[in-house]
């Protein structure tokens, strides 16, 4: 025998044997309890943020405690992988990641609904994500200089207002535009501030007089001389529920002034990435034993007295929605009718400013 | 004035409580621990506080709040202390405001002079960080007025000011410099434009949408070229040095700091002032102290990137100091000035702290804590780092064998660290071609940095100033100051290099037939790049390509006229005296970058050596493609010191296997990496448990 099929050989049986090996392993996954599986292993939360910011927080917060109430207790880390958005983390939680139920995603709200309205193709088709849960829901609020000459929402359906904005994509961006086109606000955009902090600064010292699409949560205590002398005020609810301080301060929702159903099913499309505030995703193909018993471990992970009181500390809301819920609500999203979705798209197109 | 009195005894009574608070052991103890892990982070190129400062967050729940701080400023104000360590000693910047420190550092090392490099770096951050805090400190009562008076149109004119020393970072070659500057430009417009969304040069990829990463770009930029250098050189860095030389040199770095202490006060002063003004990256503060330093400091002209250590001050001193400045605008306003202050911004609100005016006033013996904290923090650091300088000194001194494989390693995860992406990779070993070539061809290279991380600021705030004040913003006072500042340092050496030249009558008349060498193909291959990025931008929509087409235009004029200078000017007159050719010395402005030192060698022997080394890293990245990163840097140290210095079978071994070990426990484990998937990991599943695979 040459020494050529002799290598042949050796590499076809290799081969074989490997083969049989990964099948093997492939079997025993089916037949295996969720507790064994996860026993000694390790799952990682890949967070499409770098470290530091909201998202990273909330899934460091969830990574210390969820270990517990998954069976078998697992180690649970946290890996970073910012980029487009959280869009690049999204891809990489469909489409690379091991489908064993060792990795979840944390994702921005805007990584689920872009492939619905916006116009760039990605990676990743959400309504095919397994979803894990939602932490905490957040209502969108515009915020005014007391002195600017726009007194309430009805003022700025006619009067112009400056107001700061991000790029492409931001709330403070899309939320405005979004009043423009439907309502025919005059918010007269200034783009280009790198996130919202900057803008609320340039706010602070009358370079923009107010501000579209910032996030309820934390506003009292970041910012509390704003209300303590009224320099800055709530103008209106960028929500479908509204929040309840708000509600009590009557601070209208915009939904209040939508003339059709059609106007209203546009907001109502567009605000719901504040219902999923901060969502946790599997990829698709989980074995659905370990999902199931995923999202019980989220759920009691988000009920566990020792993260409440970390959170608390930190002054993070929790209000946990569970993964069969956000499987639905996103399910939902995607079964809007086309003509509501091509509404919403022109909506958040930005048409030319005087 | 009695309030003045009062106000200023409150702040001394609050200033000591927070120091001796400070001065418990138990906090010393965790300021400590912090300062040990941002040297050891420091050191290492590309990976600065952030990932450190997130995973420490956690830890500080339970502390109180000057522990927590002491802790986590510990650590963010001393990884710019360790960066300069592998600046001076291998040309590899180990942070995004160490680059100008290899500038004079390497050559210094080159020289056998890195014991006084490395000790002028610690005494400089040292003093620099202090000073910075000092500033800090005076400016408390002042800091939310200041702040608030600082809208986007000054943000603009700081910028344009920091991009005006362009004009002395060109050195002798400004066309070539502003060339390159805006070529930084334009790839800092990479990315999703802020105004309309427009996916910029994006190539259809997920990693261009964000634009590309600082770290993975310096790298390439300023380290590879050097590393290549050293493989083609065949050498080492710096001939042996005796442990006498070593603490000869280190007291001499000492020395040095004390006698250019007013170099340093303005160039902490520099670093403090930008570091605070949110909106500004701080990634250019070494290269504007440096070029401070440049135009003010006497005789710098002539010996900056030769080895002068006033370069290696300059630039140390500026960045230490930044973190105390970055504290200014997350104290005061909570808008972080840094990442890694983003992070201590989540530590005020786990404390009950809220960034504001309860900061300078109710909290301010907190905000104290910090200021001592920064300050103390330097202090530590350098001491730590003198500790250890002998040994590093004298790294400088081994085989190129020995040092190319452990720092390509840490170079490319430092890269990768950035987006922990293959684009990472991809980015470093472009611009590493693109850095040896005009590191070859004598394109100044700072200018490019430059260009690039101002870039992005200057098209942001001058597009929210237009819009915002249409042209008025131009006459608010501090903007024109700025404007006609940043205008008198472009205009000035231009003006002095045409009366160099004996005017521009002179000049004209130097002109001569066409002669063509290799090194115009760049200059070529240069033009065709921005030519086609040009192409590329003109269907875009106005906004999104005004700023690219205004700047590419430029860039075009510049390295035209260079290309045209190269092929049709008379090289300049050989001296025909003693005292001419001394003028002549004077005269002329310095290259402004490291020059190559393979110029002895013959071009097929540097290019096939260049082609070898390039040729390295592609297969690192190929293997790294099928085997994964960790396995990968193991074979690769065997690989490389077996074929290019047949060192010994044993000590071969061991380097790689402490090597991919100690890559796996930073980063695998500590820093838990998601590495990229392999094709052995696809092929074969069950070798997964492999690390990296």
């Amino acid at each position: 025998m040459s020494i050529g099929s002799c290598l042949r050989r050796a590499i076809v049986a290799g081969a074989c044997v490997l083969t049989t090996a990964s099948l093997a392993a492939a079997q025993e996954s089916h037949s295996e309890s969720v507790e064994q599986f996860y026993k000694g292993k390790q799952v990682q939360i890949v967070v499409g943020s770098s470290p530091g910011g909201g998202y990273d927080t909330y899934a460091r917060l969830l990574a210390r405690h969820l270990g517990d109430h998954i069976p078998g207790n697992p180690a649970v880390v946290v890996q970073n992988m910012s980029g487009a958005g959280s869009n690049r983390a999204a891809g990489y939680i469909y489409s690379v990641a091991p489908k064993d139920g060792t990795v979840a995603g944390a994702i921005f709200p805007g990584a689920i609904l872009q492939p619905l309205l916006g116009g760039t193709p990605v990676q990743h088709e959400p309504a095919k994500f397994l979803y894990l849960g939602n932490a905490n829901s957040d209502v969108y609020v515009c915020f005014v200089r007391a002195d600017a000459p726009v007194k309430d929402f009805k003022d700025a359906l006619s009067t112009e207002l400056i107001v700061g904005a991000s790029g492409d994509g931001a709330t403070t961006r899309d939320f405005p535009v979004m009043l423009n086109n439907l309502l025919g606000a005059k918010f007269k955009l200034v783009m280009g501030y790198p996130g919202s902090r900057e803008i609320t600064l340039a706010m602070e010292r009358g370079e923009v007089q107010g501000v579209c699409g910032i996030g309820w949560t934390g506003i009292e205590i970041l910012y509390p001389e704003w209300f303590a002398k009224g320099t800055i005020k709530p103008l209106v609810q960028l929500s479908i529920k509204g929040h309840r301080d708000l509600h009590s301060r009557k601070v209208p929702t915009t939904l209040e002034f939508a003339r059709n159903d059609d106007e209203r099913s546009v907001m109502e499309l567009i605000y719901s990435q504040g219902v999923f505030g901060r969502p946790f995703v599997l990829p698709p193909g989980v074995p659905a034993d370990r999902v199931a018993a995923l999202r019980k471990a989220f759920m009691a992970t988000f009920a566990d007295p020792r993260l409440l009181a970390e959170a608390k500390k930190m002054n993070f809301d929790v209000e946990p929605m569970s993964g069969e819920d956000m499987q639905a609500l996103v399910t939902k999203l995607y079964a809007t009718p086309a003509n509501v979705v091509e509404k919403a798209k022109q909506a958040l197109t930005a048409k030319p400013q005087r | 004035m009695e309030a003045f009195t009062a106000e200023a005894a409150f702040m001394a009574t609050m200033a000591s409580k927070a120091f001796f608070a400070l001065m418990e052991p138990h906090r010393l103890m965790f300021l400590g621990l912090g300062c040990i892990m941002g040297l050891v982070l420091g050191i290492v190129p590309g990976i600065g506080g952030l990932t450190g400062t997130a995973m420490l967050l956690p830890f500080t729940f339970a502390m109180d709040p000057y522990s927590a701080f002491a802790l986590l400023l510990g650590l963010g104000a001393t990884t710019a202390t360790g960066d300069p360590i592998p600046a001076i000693l291998f040309g590899v910047p180990g942070g995004a405001a160490s680059a100008a420190t290899v500038l004079d550092g390497f050559p210094m090392a080159k020289r056998g002079e890195a014991g006084r490099a490395l000790s002028a770096a610690y005494m400089s951050s040292l003093m620099g960080g202090i000073f910075g805090a000092m500033l800090l400190a005076v400016s408390i009562p002042i800091l939310r007025p200041v702040m608030l008076y600082l809208g986007s149109p000054e943000l603009l004119a700081f910028s344009i000011l920091g991009i005006s020393m362009v004009a002395v970072l060109s050195g002798s070659a400004p066309l070539r410099g502003v060339a390159a500057a805006c070529l930084g430009v334009m790839i800092a417009m990479i990315g999703s434009d802020p105004q309309t969304g427009t996916l910029r040069w994006t190539m259809d990829s997920l990693y261009l949408w964000d634009g590309l990463r600082l770290t993975p770009l310096l790298l390439g930029i300023f380290a590879l070229p050097e590393l290549c250098d050293l493989l083609i050189g065949r050498t080492t860095i710096s001939k042996s040095i005796d442990k006498a030389s070593i603490y000869k040199g280190q007291w001499q770095g000492v020395k040095d700091c004390m006698e250019n202490w007013w170099l340093i006060v303005r160039c902490s002063w520099i670093g403090g002032g930008i570091g605070s003004i949110p909106g500004i990256s701080a990634s250019v503060i070494d290269w504007l102290a440096y070029g401070h330093a440049l135009k003010t400091e006497k005789g710098a002209r002539e010996t900056f990137g030769k080895g002068d250590v006033r370069g290696v001050i300059a630039s140390e001193s500026s960045n230490n100091a930044k973190e105390g400045g970055a504290l200014v605008p997350t104290i005061a306003f909570g808008v972080p000035g840094s990442a890694t202050m983003a992070i201590l911004l989540g530590a005020f609100l786990i404390h009950g702290l809220v960034p504001g005016p309860d900061m300078l006033h109710k909290n301010l013996d907190i905000t104290y804590t910090m200021v001592w904290s920064v300050a103390l923090a330097n202090i530590l650091g350098a001491g730590l780092c003198y500790a250890f300088s002998p040994q590093f000194a004298r790294l400088a001194t081994l085989r190129y064998t020995l040092i190319l494989p452990a720092v390509m390693g840490v170079v490319y995860i430092g890269a990768f660290e950035a987006n922990r992406s293959w684009g990472d990779l991809v980015a470093l070993l472009a611009f590493g071609v693109v850095g040896w070539l005009m590191k070859q061809n004598k394109w100044p290279r700072p200018p490019l940095v430059l260009g690039l991380v101002l870039g992005d600021s200057i098209e942001r705030y001058m597009f929210i100033s237009v819009e915002r004040y249409g042209f008025s913003w131009l006459w608010r006072p501090v903007v024109a100051a700025l404007l006609i500042l940043a205008l008198i340092g472009l205009l000035r050496p231009l003006l002095q290099d045409i009366r160099r030249q004996g005017g521009l009558a002179k000049m004209a008349a130097s002109f001569q037939a066409p002669t063509f060498k290799l090194s115009q193909l760049f200059t070529l291959f240069f033009i065709s790049v921005i030519g086609t990025m040009v192409i590329a931008a003109l269907p875009w929509h106005f906004s999104a390509k005004l700023v690219p087409l205004v700047v590419g235009t430029v860039a075009l004029t510049a390295a035209g006229l260079s290309l045209f200078n190269e092929v049709f000017r008379k090289p300049e007159t050989s001296p025909s005296g003693l005292s001419e050719q001394a003028q002549q010395e004077i005269g002329r402005a310095i290259h402004m970058d490291l020059t190559s030192d393979t110029d002895h060698l013959p071009m097929r022997v540097v290019a096939t050596r260049a082609a070898r080394f390039f040729g390295y890293l592609i297969a690192f990245m190929g293997s790294m493609a099928v085997i994964g990163l960790i396995p990968t840097a193991g074979l690769f140290v065997v690989i490389f010191m077996r074929l290019e210095g047949q060192e010994r079978w044993t000590l071969t071994l061991t380097y790689a296997a402490v090597l991919a070990i100690s890559i796996y426990l930073v980063f695998d484990r500590f820093m838990s990496i998601p590495w990229p998937p392999t094709l052995l990991g696809q092929l074969i599943p069950a070798l997964k448990f492999i690390p990296s695979v």
